[in-house]
């Protein structure tokens, strides 16, 4: 048990940082679209991107902030719990230090009690969570291999360097996807009598595959057992989705000089194909999706950024908000992290809680 | 020699081209894209490829001439028509060919020619089948 305690902290720390980020990210969204970034889909993705990644590795940027801040400022508080008790020695805040103390400690406490406890309640909780990541895992395994057959089940027709297009006979929604050492577009076989959707279609797939849009697919999957019950973990994946397909569709039409109103129609097409037919929702980037409770606005929200093309400039605005986000998540993930050992300010609450007790010892005597 | 990936049904690209095959006997991919409306516009890649995907489901057998390759089909059409009945009366008559049949008799605009000649088929049939069970 004392093995999964680090492992849990960790897994703490990542859902809690997950939150604040993303609440960060929704208020930067909320200021870009007042900004010159407005219909620019491609930059929005990419600081989507950024600021995934940024998530990702903040414990460590915390750690390397904190070090060199406590290397600076050595009597500086910077993690909450550190702020919390130099407030409290300055007065700031007036109840027993006892009760104080079981404050600070009580996600420690909640920990210890989680993995010690004997109670009917606790060990239906841990089935339940080992159930429901069971679930995601095989809904995982379920998808990749759907995928493989498809892959195994199809007909090669073009290759490029790292690409292959396949058709298939079974699929009715053309998609990207990728195996350990090659991507792939699959085409449903009926479009290659379709020359002027081939063309959109093949543009759009690969955009996706030029964007990197299947690996984040599968990375993003892969972490979804492990924060299944964030819903900022849900929340993020929407609005990833959502960018990465309008994003996707404007660079198309504005690369290729498709005709918003064609593309708008091929899409249309697509959709009510996909309404009949049962298809893997991960582990793939599909032309469209109607699965998703939130697949009709989604097209609306489509079908209406085809026709605003991206504004230049705006260079600037990227720059300052990567930077903001940036020093906002990893201060995030440093006043989440635990302090790493005893300050002058922790002796002395120590200290005061000793006192305490034995004051209490005194007056029972 | 690349493995076969079996099929047993033609998608409706395939039935399309296959029947051009049937018509011509065999063909090259500019031979068979020649024989489909004008209307249908096919890029010569995708002829080719639809050509090259039935030769490895084993419904054709390609040759090459010169630097052409030529296409026959392996598969006749009336075994191909016996198949695709039989697939229909398992999917969609819960595998009772006589509802089908039921079906096509009520429905289809048959003229009384037409049930003469389906009359005497079954007969015909009944017969055989008669002969066989005596000798």
């Amino acid at each position: 048990m004392t093995a999964m305690k680090p492992a849990l902290d960790l897994l703490i720390d990542a859902n809690v940082v997950l939150v604040l980020a993303f609440c960060l990210w929704r208020m930067t969204h909320a200021m870009l679209g007042r900004s010159a970034l407005r219909h620019d889909y491609s930059r929005q993705l990419l600081l989507l991107k950024l600021v995934l990644l940024i998530t990702i590795i903040s414990p460590l940027i915390a750690l390397v902030g904190l070090t060199i801040g406590q290397a600076l400022a050595p009597k500086t508080p910077l993690t909450i719990s550190d702020i919390a008790v130099a407030a409290y020695l300055r007065g700031e805040i007036s109840i027993p230090a006892v009760e104080f103390e079981a404050l600070l400690n009580t996600r420690d406490r909640w920990i210890d009690a989680a993995l010690e406890s004997q109670s009917v309640w606790m060990a239906a909780t841990k089935v339940a969570f080992a159930l429901v990541l069971t679930f995601f895992a095989l809904r995982m395994a379920w998808s990749l291999w759907r995928v493989k057959r498809v892959l195994d089940g199809s007909f090669l027709w073009r290759r490029t360097r790292s690409v292959d297009i396949r058709v298939s006979d079974t699929v009715g929604i053309p998609f990207a996807a990728r195996g350990i050492f090659r991507r792939h577009v699959v085409l449903p076989s009926a479009l290659l009598t379709r020359p002027r959707e081939l063309k959109v279609v093949l543009a759009h797939e690969f955009e996706h595959v030029r964007s990197g849009d299947v690996e984040w697919e599968i990375a993003i999957e892969l972490i979804r057992p492990l924060l299944f019950w964030n819903p900022a973990f849900f929340l993020w994946k929407r609005s990833f989705d959502q960018l990465r397909e309008l994003s996707c569709d404007q660079k198309v039409i504005v690369a290729r000089r498709i005709s918003p109103h064609e593309y708008a129609r091929c899409l249309l097409d697509f959709c009510e194909r996909r309404l009949s037919g049962r298809w893997p929702r991960i582990m793939n980037v599909a032309l469209v999706r109607s699965d998703a409770w939130s697949a009709r606005r989604t097209f609306e929200a489509r079908i209406r950024a085809m026709y605003h093309a991206p504004s230049g400039g705006g260079r600037a605005w990227m720059c300052g908000t990567v930077a903001i986000l940036a020093v906002g998540v990893s201060l995030a993930a440093a006043s989440v992290r635990k302090p790493g050992d005893w300050s002058h300010d922790r002796l002395m609450l120590s200290t005061i809680v000793n006192l305490e007790r034995l004051e209490a010892i005194n007056r029972g005597n | 020699m690349r493995k076969k990936k079996t099929a047993n049904l033609l998608t409706e690209v395939e039935l399309e081209f296959m029947n051009e095959l049937w018509t011509l006997g065999e063909g090259s991919v500019r031979d068979v894209l020649g024989a489909l409306p004008d209307d249908r516009n096919l890029a010569y890649t995708s002829g080719a490829t639809i050509l090259r995907i039935l030769d490895e489901k084993g419904f054709v057998e390609s040759r090459k001439e010169g630097k052409t390759l030529v296409y026959r089909p392996l598969l006749e059409k009336d075994k191909y028509q016996t198949r695709s009945l039989q697939n229909l009366a398992r999917t969609l008559f819960d595998d009772t060919p006589a509802t089908l049949v039921a079906r096509l008799v009520d429905t289809a605009d048959l003229t009384p020619t037409d049930l003469e000649d389906i009359r005497a088929l079954v007969e015909r049939r009944l017969q055989d089948d008669s002969d066989e069970t005596g000798s």
